[in-house]
């Protein structure tokens, strides 16, 4: 988003309509922002009504220029209010999904949002992605199943249809295997996601590609194919590739590391990453994720110190909560090493780093996983 | 929007340093936004849409 969407040109005339705020959840400063507002997952958006200091709109995830239009559309038309008929009924679930990605009542309310609405209308993918990621984070895979299957016509040949295929397939396999339509729905999506890697709809990120790759790569693996998953790991791999040369700048560049670092080492080649990462290191000396994907690519060759090293510079730059992974992934090279004295020191610094964020930052799990890491150790 | 599945989506799991990511697709400083973000300050972004009767959209990102 910040990469490519964000410095399009085609959104310098959206300037004057909003005041725009970029919150980096890692800062600690921006830890009573974490504690106000739902942040489900990374990237999210809101719309905020200032006047009430509430959320009225949020999307998670990335978006395109135009859906980032719609974005604005509709959040300015949740703020101003006095909507009719389905649009009232949409601002109604916007607010309760915007308060709590979980909210059952939001499920209800774009449900009959969608029940409402009238041919051609212009908040038809946004309400259903919408529910889509409700669905989907509270579990209900049938209901997300149903939902990509109804829209999918309509929306057809659209980014939001590429996310239908792609949400549709997770969704199909996270099914029991009791269910007797599961690999029909399988099927069925896994040719909807393929149809979309292999005449991609204008507007669709290249890291959302990527992510559809995998899924495709996961469907395979399902249907425990290890020649299938090979081949599409090797055809994301060519696509990442690709599309990092195609960058324009550096920081286009970088956007891809960690997807190519994933499918290297995915397909037991670490080694291919490391040139790359080391290039991003040199463009980007003061950010920690070169680093600290060097020390993962390192640790997946097994080459222990020269991951510590890079490890080392990595905690020297990280901060906020990705301060904990980091800290972790070196206790895991520690391990590596055969030094369980220093793998326990580190997960114990970790664990002070997690103990000491704020609120908005501090997680109870991250904190019970650390202790039981450490536990897990000491009776080695 | 992004679902689970999705490259550009990261997980609570992950964005509270369970994990160590791999999948992220955010932008080095050096892109230029179009846009005229104010950076890490919410009082101030409240104050400023207050004041200008404007409503205020917010990024919330992490540099991984």
């Amino acid at each position: 988003m910040r990469a490519f969407v964000f410095t399009d040109k085609a959104l310098a005339s959206e300037a004057g309509r909003f005041v725009w705020l970029s919150i980096d959840s890692e800062k600690p400063q921006n830890a009573p922002f974490r504690k106000q507002f739902s942040v489900p997952a990374l990237p999210t958006f809101f719309v905020i009504d200032p006047q009430a200091n509430q959320a009225v709109l949020r999307w998670v995830g990335g978006m395109s220029v135009a859906q980032v239009r719609g974005v604005l559309d509709a959040g300015e038309a949740n703020v101003r209010g006095g909507g009719t008929g389905a649009d009232a009924v949409l601002a109604k679930a916007d607010r309760l999904y915007a308060a709590d990605s979980k909210n059952p009542d939001a499920v209800t309310a774009y449900r009959d949002a969608l029940a409402q609405a009238p041919a051609g209308w212009p908040q038809y993918a946004r309400a259903t992605e919408s529910l889509l990621f409700v669905l989907s984070s509270t579990s209900d895979n049938e209901g997300a199943v149903k939902l990509a299957q109804d829209a999918y016509p309509r929306l057809a040949g659209t980014v939001s249809a590429a996310n239908l295929a792609g949400s549709g397939l997770d969704a199909a396999m996270q099914l029991p295997a009791e269910n007797a339509a599961r690999a029909t729905l399988i099927q069925e999506f896994e040719q909807k996601t393929r149809e979309c890697v292999e005449n991609p709809p204008a507007g669709l990120a290249a890291d959302d590609m990527s992510g559809m790759f995998g899924l495709l790569g996961a469907a395979r693996d399902d249907a425990k194919d290890s020649l299938g998953v090979h081949e599409w790991t090797v055809k994301r791999a060519a696509f990442l590739d690709g599309a990092a040369a195609k960058a324009a700048s550096p920081a286009g560049r970088t956007v891809f590391d960690s997807h190519r670092l994933s499918v290297y080492i995915e397909l037991g080649q670490p080694e291919k990453a490391i040139a790359f990462l080391e290039q991003s290191e040199r463009d980007f000396p003061q950010d920690y994720n070169p680093p600290a994907r060097l020390a993962t690519a390192y640790k997946a060759m097994k080459r222990w110190d020269a991951a510590l090293a890079a490890s080392n510079r990595a905690v020297k730059r990280v901060y906020g909560p990705r301060r904990i992974s980091v800290l972790t992934s070196r206790a895991d090279i520690y391990k590596g090493m055969g030094d369980m004295a220093m793998m326990k020191t580190t997960l114990t610094e970790a664990l002070a780093v997690a103990e000491a964020l704020p609120p908005g930052q501090r997680n109870e799990g991250t904190i019970k996983s650390l202790q039981k890491k450490i536990d897990a150790v000491s009776v080695q | 929007m992004k679902l689970r599945f999705a490259a550009g989506v990261v997980t609570l799991a992950v964005m509270t340093g369970q994990v160590l990511p791999v999948a992220a697709a955010q932008a080095k400083p050096e892109s230029k936004s179009v846009l005229p973000f104010i950076e890490d300050d919410y009082a101030k972004a409240l104050a400023v849409a207050t004041a200008s009767k404007k409503p205020i959209f917010v990024d919330v990102w992490a540099p991984w």
